[in-house]
């Protein structure tokens, strides 16, 4: 080919590869069921933005062996144009596939994982909920609090979101002087019957805290609601899957309280916006999960909308929020993954299948 | 005509090599700490977390395990027995820890995650099961809590599965490195081999460079500089190339083309100084013998004062033409180099008079304003004169380019231990693009001149311990002032005894002095012999050396009076055989000629003292009173009396 011809043949393919439509980029969100519906709702608000942000989404279960996360990271990692993953649902899943992004280059957003050891995850993993340190101190607040507790038993689902929470509330309540008559680990497979009678030999408390999720909550609640009524049961936000903890506690649901991140009554105008789309387009109320995993979401988008799609550049992004940058004007408040940064914990009781603000213990 | 290649720049070659070399060394320092050291170290980082892990699940194993054992062994049917079992499970379980510690993804290869992953909850499992069969004890469901055994012991199976497929995969991915790191290895051991030869090669390269580029031109360089030393100035330089050899060759050849014609130029000035010493020979004689004859004429009482009047006029000219031509003489004869005490304004003196002609021709008005008891100085009265001709000189072709009045002031001075010289004018001055480089060799404000005046001249003044500076003149022209140290001795007063009036009859102060005159001018002869009778003396005279050799044989005269330069035997000649064969006459010679250069050597060569060295011409009365100097006053009467030879007249 000679010099002449080469020329305008490399300045057309040029413009040709310039002028190409940009492939959309891609969100994964790795999340129990309970993400799909904020996914909806994060894709009726994406469809308004310009930008092309597509999601693609893959359902968890609780309760997922680890293995089953890595290996559900190792598929999403490979999504050709993947910009950033939001997931996965628990603390230990979450852990689990921290690795498998941090080796792909992808910057992972946890929403609602509240263990500490995520934090020590890699510069590629940012936790959007307060560690369980934090949580475990609020719920010892209260206990301690509004309940004034002064014995206390822990069961707890023996992972890292039940450790991390247990420790977290441990430290809370020794702080306070509040004694722990027992600690107990249970699995949705556990006899509850058989440990929360042999606990209630070694020790009958004042308070009841559960650090395990809706399952085993919701079957520790009964149990001390029939064998000592009006024990308060405080559960961590891991509890918090509605309704299906309703469902579980049933009667109980009188003595117990939730841990939440956000209610859909926010005064904000931004909680308010978010709770009238998730009504109009689910057709129920939100609950704190469905914040958290849409500003998870959102945040992703925003970012790809301000740096592009390139995941190192979204990961740099995610990094100079409250440092660069101004935090993130999320639904359940300003984000920023800088230490000491605002939390927007609420505790919570069960009504009906909704959560209302416990203003009175 | 060879061809000069383009070439860049050694400057240039020299970044090139230093920058090649630091990437070559900088090359091989980044495979080494990025491909081989890094790849080590990470290997090293990633070995440790999984042999930890290793190390942990062995320990958690065999506590699970004893703590498994537990719910085997025959279950205690009191209480006492069986809260101790339940609190005994219960430390065993505390033992193996939570499962988060089995969970250490971000250290461990990605093929342990996965059977870690599955330990881990099989961990949790396992230990939620142990707290049931402890809870049981502890309620007395002894029955049930032995069915948790079969429960534990599965789970144990199945951790025992996880754990060692977690080993299994820890294993492989160790080998799996130690076989990367046996590859780097090898690769790193070829590497370093291409780098080694590639090192060599550059250093070819550059040796071949430093030779072509740098060795070659300077030996070059050297050899020329070598041929020029020896004072070959025709060598010229092979320009190889544009760099900066190549330049410096050029310039070598440029300097080399200037200096021989330089040399060329002084060449001819020096054949011209060697032909007017040989002619001022021959003019010397006729002059001596016009102003002689004339001296001798007006010692005649009788003559009319218009004939006086004449002689005289002819007496004074041939003097000036005779001190002209002196002049000129001492200006051209070489330099001894000898440094004596000068004065100044003696050697200024004698530059204005070598220069004299110049000044009513061109309508110079020469001011001397000259210090009286000036302190002498040190240096070569000669090369001293030589300076002062320079600056007159320069002065005088400066005021050629003005409208009268054309001045010229010379000066001398005396301050503290210093002795200035001045010289300037009310010329133009120098021009500003002159100025600063008026003393480099070959720059020169005149559109002939040499370049090397004002540069030796100072040079001479250097050497003499002092400085020659420029000052612009304050009227306008040039002002150039010469420093020297002064000596503390002052300079011998001259002479100021007063000539013997001429026409006056004298008493006879050479009475009895025998003279044997020997030249080959016979007017010269002639007059000398007259003039030595008329005051006393007996004269005998020789055409050259060997004839006065010959009258030697018959009488010994008290004086000796010999011209050099004479056919058939020299003055020098005459003098050699009589260091010979008459060493008792030695001492009576006096030399008396019109060579400079000769009278000179006289000195210099066989030790005659200066004042028995004559410079032709000279007064008649002065020639009397150094023949008095040098007999010691008187006539020699107990001399024996010279045979009246054959007439000089």
């Amino acid at each position: 080919m000679s010099p002449q011809g080469l020329f305008p043949r490399a300045t057309c393919l040029w413009l040709a590869v310039a002028c190409a439509p940009a492939e959309p980029a891609v969100i994964g969100v790795a999340f129990q069921g309970l993400g799909v519906d904020a996914v909806a709702v994060a894709r009726d608000e994406l469809a308004e933005w310009t930008s092309p942000v597509h999601l693609t989404f893959d359902t968890t279960l609780m309760g997922d062996p680890a293995d089953i996360e890595v290996a559900r990271a190792t598929h999403i990692a490979k999504t050709p144009g993947l910009a950033a993953v939001v997931g996965h649902g628990s603390s230990r899943g979450s852990l689990a596939a921290a690795p498998v992004y941090h080796d792909a280059r992808i910057p992972q957003i946890v929403p609602t994982g509240t263990s500490r050891l995520l934090e020590q995850a890699g510069p590629w993993t940012f936790a959007l909920a307060p560690n369980d340190s934090v949580e475990g101190a609020f719920i010892a607040e209260y206990v301690a609090g509004a309940l004034a507790a002064r014995t206390v038993t822990i069961f707890f689902v023996n992972d890292e979101y039940g450790v991390g929470l247990r420790d977290g509330v441990l430290a809370g309540l020794h702080a306070r002087g509040v004694v722990v008559i027992d600690e107990v680990s249970v699995d949705p497979r556990s006899d509850f019957s058989v440990v929360v009678e042999a606990s209630l030999q070694r020790g009958v408390p004042d308070v009841v805290v559960s650090g395990a999720r809706w399952v085993e909550t919701g079957a520790i609640a009964r149990l001390f609601h029939a064998r000592l009524p009006g024990t308060p049961v405080v559960a961590g936000d891991g509890a918090l899957l509605m309704p299906d903890l309703a469902r579980e506690v049933g009667d109980a649901a009188s003595s117990l309280v939730v841990v939440s991140f956000w209610l859909p009554d926010a005064p904000d105008s931004l909680g308010h916006a978010f709770a009238e789309r998730f009504r109009r387009v689910i057709g129920r109320e939100p609950v704190g999960t469905h914040a958290m995993t849409h500003d998870a979401i959102m945040l992703a988008a925003t970012a790809i909308r301000e740096v592009g799609s390139n995941p190192d550049a979204v990961r740099q992004y995610l990094a100079s929020l409250g440092i660069a940058r101004s935090p993130y004007r999320g639904v359940t408040g300003p984000i920023a993954f800088t230490p000491g940064r605002r939390t927007n914990f609420v505790m919570t009781r069960l009504a009906g299948d909704g959560l209302v603000r416990v203003s009175d213990p | 005509m060879p061809v000069t290649r383009r070439a860049p720049s050694i400057r240039a070659l020299v970044i090139v090599i230093l920058v090649v070399a630091a990437l070559h060394v900088a090359a091989i320092w980044a495979y080494l700490a990025l491909g081989v050291t890094r790849g080590a170290a990470a290997l090293v980082g990633e070995t440790t977390p999984v042999l930890q892990v290793f190390e942990d699940l062995h320990h958690r194993a065999d506590a699970m395990q004893g703590a498994v054992r537990l719910t085997v062994a025959p279950l205690p049917t009191d209480s006492a027995g069986r809260f101790a079992r339940a609190a005994e499970t219960r430390r065993r379980m505390a033992e193996v820890g939570g499962p988060t510690a089995a969970l250490p993804f971000a250290t461990v290869p990605p093929s342990m995650r996965v059977p870690l992953a599955r330990a881990s909850d099989e961990l949790s499992r396992l230990q939620n099961i142990l707290q049931e069969f402890a809870a049981l004890l502890e309620l007395g469901r002894v029955t049930d809590a032995a069915r948790r055994h079969a429960q534990a012991d599965s789970l144990m199976d199945r951790l025992h599965v996880y754990f060692g497929e977690a080993q299994e995969a820890g294993l492989r991915d160790l080998l799996s490195r130690e076989g990367e790191l046996s590859a780097t290895a090898s690769r790193a051991v070829v590497v370093l081999g291409w780098w080694f030869a590639t090192g060599v090669m550059l250093l070819a390269i550059v040796f071949w460079l430093i030779r072509e580029r740098v060795h070659r031109p300077l030996g070059e360089m050297e050899a020329g500089l070598r041929q020029v030393a020896a004072g070959e100035l025709s060598t010229r330089l092979p320009v190889h190339r544009t760099d900066e050899m190549g330049r410096l060759a050029t310039v070598f050849n440029q300097t080399t083309g200037v200096l021989r014609e330089r040399a060329e130029q002084q060449g001819r000035y020096a054949a011209a100084g060697e032909l007017m010493a040989g002619v001022a020979h021959e003019v010397n004689n006729p002059l001596m013998a016009i102003a002689s004859l004339a001296e001798l004429r007006l010692a005649d009482p009788g003559l009319s004062p218009e004939l006086r009047d004449d002689l005289d006029q002819v007496r004074a000219q041939a003097r000036r033409a005779a001190k002209l031509l002196s002049g000129l003489l001492r200006f051209v004869r070489p330099s001894e180099g000898e440094r004596t005490d000068v004065d100044l304004n003696g050697a200024l003196g004698h530059a204005l008079d070598l220069l004299s002609y110049r000044l009513p021709v061109e309508g110079v008005e020469v001011e001397r304003v000259l210090a009286a008891a000036l302190p002498a100085v040190r240096c070569d009265p000669t090369r001293m004169e030589q300076v002062f001709v320079n600056l007159v000189s320069n002065a005088l072709d400066a005021l050629r380019a003005i409208e009268p009045p054309k001045r010229l002031l010379v000066r001398t001075w005396a301050a503290g231990d210093r002795v200035y010289a001045a010289v300037s004018d009310n010329g133009p001055g120098v021009p500003d693009h002159v100025r600063e480089r008026l003393f480099v060799p070959f720059v020169s404000g005149k559109d002939e001149g040499s370049g090397l005046g004002l540069y030796m001249s100072r040079q001479i003044v250097r050497e003499a311990d002092g400085e020659l500076v420029y000052q612009p003149g304050g009227d306008g022209g040039a002002l150039f002032v010469i420093r020297l140290p002064a000596v503390e001795r002052p300079v011998a007063a001259p002479d100021r005894r007063p000539t013997p009036a001429t026409g006056v009859p004298r008493p006879m102060p050479l009475a009895g002095l025998a003279v044997l005159v020997v030249d080959d001018e016979d007017s010269i002869r002639r007059v000398i012999g007259l003039y030595l009778e008329r005051r006393g003396a007996s004269v005998v005279a020789a055409r050259d050396g060997s004839e006065a050799l010959r009258r030697l044989e018959d009488a010994t005269p008290d004086l000796i009076l010999a011209d050099l330069r004479m056919p058939i035997m020299s003055g020098t000649e005459l003098y050699r055989a009589l260091e010979r064969d008459r060493p008792e006459l030695v001492g009576r010679v006096v030399f008396l000629s019109g060579d400079l250069t000769q009278l000179a050597e006289l000195g210099q060569n066989h030790g005659v003292p200066p004042e028995r060295i004559l410079a032709k011409p000279i007064d008649l009365a002065e020639l009397e009173r150094r023949i008095l100097g040098v007999t010691g006053g008187e006539g020699r009467s107990d001399g024996e009396r010279l045979a009246t030879g054959p007439s000089t007249r």
